[in-house]
C-alpha cells in the first residue's frame, strides 16, 4: 500500500516539477517547419509569417539557443524576449536565411536561476550543437555565466546591463564571448542621474534599491556617485529584498530626509509597487527610475498618478527603427509592446550579423570574433548598434528620457541622451 | 523624531496584518490535521488571480468581488485535500508525506499560474479611491485598517465555530484524535473536507486582498512563509497566537530594517526567533499542539 502511495506522490512530484520545465522545452526547428522554438510558453512570429510559406530554398539549418527566464519571477520579460526573439528568426528566414542556411533557434527556460542557466548554456553548446546564443535578461545570470562561455567559447548576446558580464571584474579586461545589447547599468543611471541634475536641478535625492538583484545594484551605485559628483547630497540609500512587496518602512526613512527626488531601480514590478507606497506615504516629489517603467506599470499603479515620474526607456515604437515590431506585437497580443521584445529581436539581428562575417559559421569562435569586429552599425529595432571591441558594449547607443501622459495612456519621450 | 517611529510602528502593524491574514488559514489547519500546509499558498495565489478577474475584469464591487473570491478558495480548498491529502489520511502515511505533498501542490499550483498567465504581471482595481488617512503627519492606509480589522473578524468567527458550534466540537475532536472520533460517530472525511474549505475561504480573502494590497504574480503565495513564521512564534496550532505572531514579526521586521538595515534584518529576526523557541517552545500562546509534518 505504502508503495503505492509513494508512486502517487512521486507522480505528483514529478508533474509538478514537469510543469515547471514546461517553459524550458526545446522545440528545434526542422527543415520544414517553424523555425522558431516551440516552447509552449513561447510565442511563436505572426504565422502569416512563417518560414514553411516562404519559398526560399535552404540548405541545412544554423541552430542558436535562448536562455531566458519563462517560468520564473520576470517570466513576462523572458517570454517578450523570446516573441522578439521567434520574430527575427522568422524575418531572417524569410528573407533568405544566412548564406543559404535556416536559422533555427532552441529556447531553455531558466526559472531567474544561474546553476539552471549555466546547465541550459551547457546543453545547447554540447548537446543542440548552437554556435551563439541569446540571453540572458538578468545581470546575477550573466554574471555566472561569463566564465563558462570563455570556456566553452561561444558568444552570448544579451541584456545583463551590469557591466560585470562583459568585463571581467578581476583582470578589468572583457569576457571575450559576452555581448551586451543596450548601453549599460552604468551609462543608463548616469543618463537619468544627469537629466536629474541638470534638467530637473535636484540638489538632495534618496534611493531605494533591490540589494539581491545585480542589476538593481548597478544602477545604484553609479548613480549614487554621479550625484555626488555633481554636487548632489544623496540624504538616504535603502534595500529591500528579492521577496519583499512591502518597502514602506525603508521609504519612510528616506521620506524623513525630505529629499528633491527618490530614485528606484529595479523591476517594473517591485517599481510600481514602490512608486505607489512612495505615493501613499505621502511624498509628492519627483521619482526616478529605470528602464522598466514601462507597460506594465500602468497597469500595475491604476489609480496612482504618474506625475513627477521620469525613466529610462529604450525604444521609440513610432520610430521608423522600431514601429514594425510595436504594430507586430499589438497585432498579435492586443496589448502595448513589452520592451524585451525589442531587445530578443536585437540579440538575433546581432548574431545574425555575426553569422553573415565568421569565416566559419559552425565555430562559436569565429561568430564571436565576427560579432566583435562587424557589429558597426547594424539596423535592430533600437536603431543601429556598434559594439565596442574592446568592452563588447554599445558605443553611441543613446536611452531616452521618459514621462507617462497624466492619463496613462502613453510613454511621452523628452530627451534622448547618448551614453558616456 | 517620534512621529518618525510611529509612522514606523503603523507601517509595522500594516505588515503585520498582512502575515495575519495568512497565518490564520495556516494555523487553522495545523491546528485540526496538525501538519504545515505549504499548499495554502498555492491557495492564495490561485485566489488572487480570481479576485483580479471578479474585482477588475468583471467590475464587481470589493464585498462581492471578496466573496466569490472565498467562495472559489473554498472550492479549491475541497480540490486540494481530496488530490493531495484525502488518500493519505485515509491510509495513516508516513508524516512527511503531508509535507511533502503540501509543497508540492503549492508548486504545481504557482507553475500552472506561471503557465496559464506568466506573460505579464496584473493589480486589482484599488478598493479605495482614496487610500490614505491622515492624521497629523502620520499616514494610516485604509487597505491596512481593512486587512487588520477583516484579520480579527475572521478569527472571532473562526473561535466562535471551533468553540461554539457542534461542527467546531466535531472539529476539535478530529483535531485530538480522528480515530476516536470517528468512533464516537463523527464523519472525519467530512469534517477534514470542511475544514479545507474553511482554510480555502480564508486563502481567496487573503489572495484578493494581498492581491489588492500588492501586486499579483505567481509567486505571491510565498508570502505563506512569513504566515508559517508567525504561526511558529504564536504558538503552532493557535489561532489568536497566529495573529499576535503575525503583528510581532511585521513590528519586529520594520524596526530591524529602520535600525540595521534590510541585509541585516531578516538575519536577526531568524536568530531571535530561534532563541525564543528555545526559551519557550510552545510560542506566545502557551498553546502546543504535536506536530505531525
Amino acid at each position: 500500500m505504502k508503495k503505492k502511495i509513494s508512486l502517487v506522490m512521486a507522480l505528483v512530484l514529478v508533474a509538478a516539477m514537469a510543469l515547471s520545465a514546461c517553459g524550458s522545452n526545446t522545440g528545434t526547428g526542422n527543415a520544414t517547419g517553424n523555425t522558431a522554438g516551440n516552447a509552449t510558453t513561447s510565442p511563436s512570429a505572426t504565422p502569416e509569417s512563417s518560414s514553411s510559406s516562404s519559398q526560399v530554398a535552404f540548405d541545412g539549418e544554423i541552430v542558436i539557443g535562448s536562455i531566458l527566464d519563462t517560468s520564473g519571477s520576470m517570466a513576462a520579460a523572458g517570454l517578450a524576449t523570446v516573441w522578439g526573439a521567434d520574430y527575427a528568426v522568422k524575418e531572417i528566414n524569410d528573407a533568405g536565411g544566412i548564406r543559404g542556411k535556416k536559422l533555427s533557434i532552441i529556447h531553455y527556460d531558466v526559472k531567474g536561476d544561474p546553476n539552471e542557466a549555466i546547465n541550459a548554456y551547457n546543453r545547447l553548446v554540447d548537446q543542440d550543437k548552437a554556435v551563439a546564443v541569446v540571453g540572458p535578461g538578468l545581470s546575477n545570470i550573466g554574471i555566472a555565466l561569463a566564465p563558462i562561455a570563455e570556456e566553452k567559447k561561444v558568444p552570448i548576446v544579451g541584456h545583463f546591463m551590469d557591466e560585470r558580464c562583459t568585463t571581467n571584474e578581476q583582470t578589468g579586461t572583457k569576457w571575450n564571448y559576452m555581448y551586451l545589447a543596450e548601453p549599460s547599468c552604468n551609462q543608463q543611471a548616469e543618463a537619468i542621474a544627469s537629466y536629474a541634475v541638470e534638467k530637473l536641478g535636484i540638489k538632495t535625492v534618496g534611493i531605494l534599491y533591490d540589494s539581491s538583484n545585480a542589476y538593481s545594484v548597478t544602477h545604484a551605485e553609479p548613480f549614487a556617485a554621479y550625484c555626488e559628483a555633481h554636487g548632489v547630497k544623496v540624504v538616504a540609500s535603502e534595500s529591500f529584498g528579492k521577496d519583499a512587496k512591502d518597502y514602506k518602512a525603508q521609504l519612510s526613512k528616506i521620506i524623513a530626509q525630505n529629499p528633491d527626488a527618490i530614485f528606484v531601480p529595479a523591476y517594473v514590478q517591485q517599481n510600481a509597487l514602490a512608486y505607489v507606497q512612495i505615493r501613499q506615504l505621502g511624498y509628492q516629489g519627483i521619482v526616478l527610475g529605470n528602464n522598466t517603467y514601462n507597460t506594465p506599470f500602468d497597469t500595475l499603479i491604476a489609480g496612482t498618478s504618474p506625475d513627477n515620474l521620469y525613466f529610462i526607456f529604450n525604444v521609440d515604437y513610432s520610430s521608423e527603427f522600431t514601429k514594425f515590431l510595436g504594430d507586430a506585437y499589438r497585432a498579435e497580443k492586443n496589448e502595448e509592446p513589452f520592451i524585451n521584445s525589442a531587445f530578443g529581436y536585437d540579440a538575433v539581428k546581432l548574431i545574425a550579423n555575426g553569422l553573415n562575417h565568421a569565416e566559419d559559421i559552425t565555430s562559436g569562435e569565429s561568430i564571436s570574433k565576427a560579432i566583435e569586429a562587424k557589429t558597426q552599425a547594424v539596423m535592430t529595432s533600437s536603431g543601429p548598434i556598434t559594439i565596442n571591441p574592446n568592452t563588447h558594449r554599445p558605443e553611441g547607443m543613446g536611452v531616452y528620457i521618459a514621462k507617462w501622459a497624466s492619463d496613462m495612456s502613453k510613454v511621452e519621450l523628452l530627451e534622448y541622451y547618448l551614453a558616456k | 523624531m517620534v512621529l518618525f517611529y510611529v509612522q514606523q510602528l503603523i507601517n509595522g502593524v500594516s505588515r503585520g496584518a498582512v502575515y495575519a491574514l495568512i497565518a490564520v488559514g495556516f494555523a487553522l489547519i495545523f491546528s485540526v490535521l496538525k501538519f504545515s500546509n505549504f499548499a495554502h499558498g498555492g491557495l492564495i495565489s490561485v485566489a488572487a488571480y480570481a479576485g483580479y478577474y471578479f474585482s477588475t475584469k468583471f467590475d464587481f464591487p470589493p464585498v462581492i468581488a471578496i466573496l466569490c473570491t472565498a467562495l472559489i478558495g473554498a472550492v479549491m480548498g475541497i480540490i486540494l485535500n481530496y488530490i493531495a491529502f484525502y488518500n493519505l489520511q485515509r491510509r495513516n502515511s508516513p508524516n512527511i508525506f503531508y509535507f511533502v505533498s503540501s509543497i508540492t501542490c503549492g508548486i504545481l499550483f504557482m507553475n500552472i499560474l506561471t503557465l496559464m498567465f506568466g506573460t505579464t504581471f496584473y493589480a486589482i482595481k484599488p478598493f479605495f479611491k482614496n487610500n490614505i488617512i491622515k492624521i497629523g503627519n502620520l499616514i494610516i492606509l485604509k487597505m491596512d485598517i481593512m486587512i487588520l480589522a477583516l484579520t480579527f473578524v475572521l478569527l472571532a468567527a473562526l473561535m466562535l465555530l471551533i468553540n461554539r458550534t457542534k461542527m467546531g466540537l466535531a472539529l476539535r475532536m478530529v483535531s485530538i484524535d480522528k480515530d476516536t472520533a470517528m468512533l464516537m460517530g463523527v464523519n472525519s472525511s467530512v469534517v477534514i473536507t470542511v475544514t479545507f474549505s474553511i482554510a480555502g475561504a480564508l486563502a481567496g480573502i487573503s489572495g484578493i486582498l494581498l492581491g489588492a494590497n500588492f501586486t499579483i504574480d505567481p509567486f505571491l503565495g510565498n508570502m505563506v512563509v512569513k504566515g508559517f513564521i508567525a504561526s511558529v512564534i504564536g504558538g503552532l496550532g493557535s489561532l489568536p497566537g497566529a495573529i499576535i505572531g503575525a503583528i510581532l514579526l511585521g513590528v519586529m521586521e520594520v524596526i530591524f530594517t529602520v535600525l540595521v538595515g534590510d541585509i541585516l534584518s531578516p538575519a536577526i529576526i531568524f536568530v531571535m526567533t530561534l532563541i525564543f523557541l528555545l526559551i519557550r517552545p510552545q510560542g506566545i500562546s502557551g498553546h502546543f499542539v504535536t506536530e505531525k509534518a
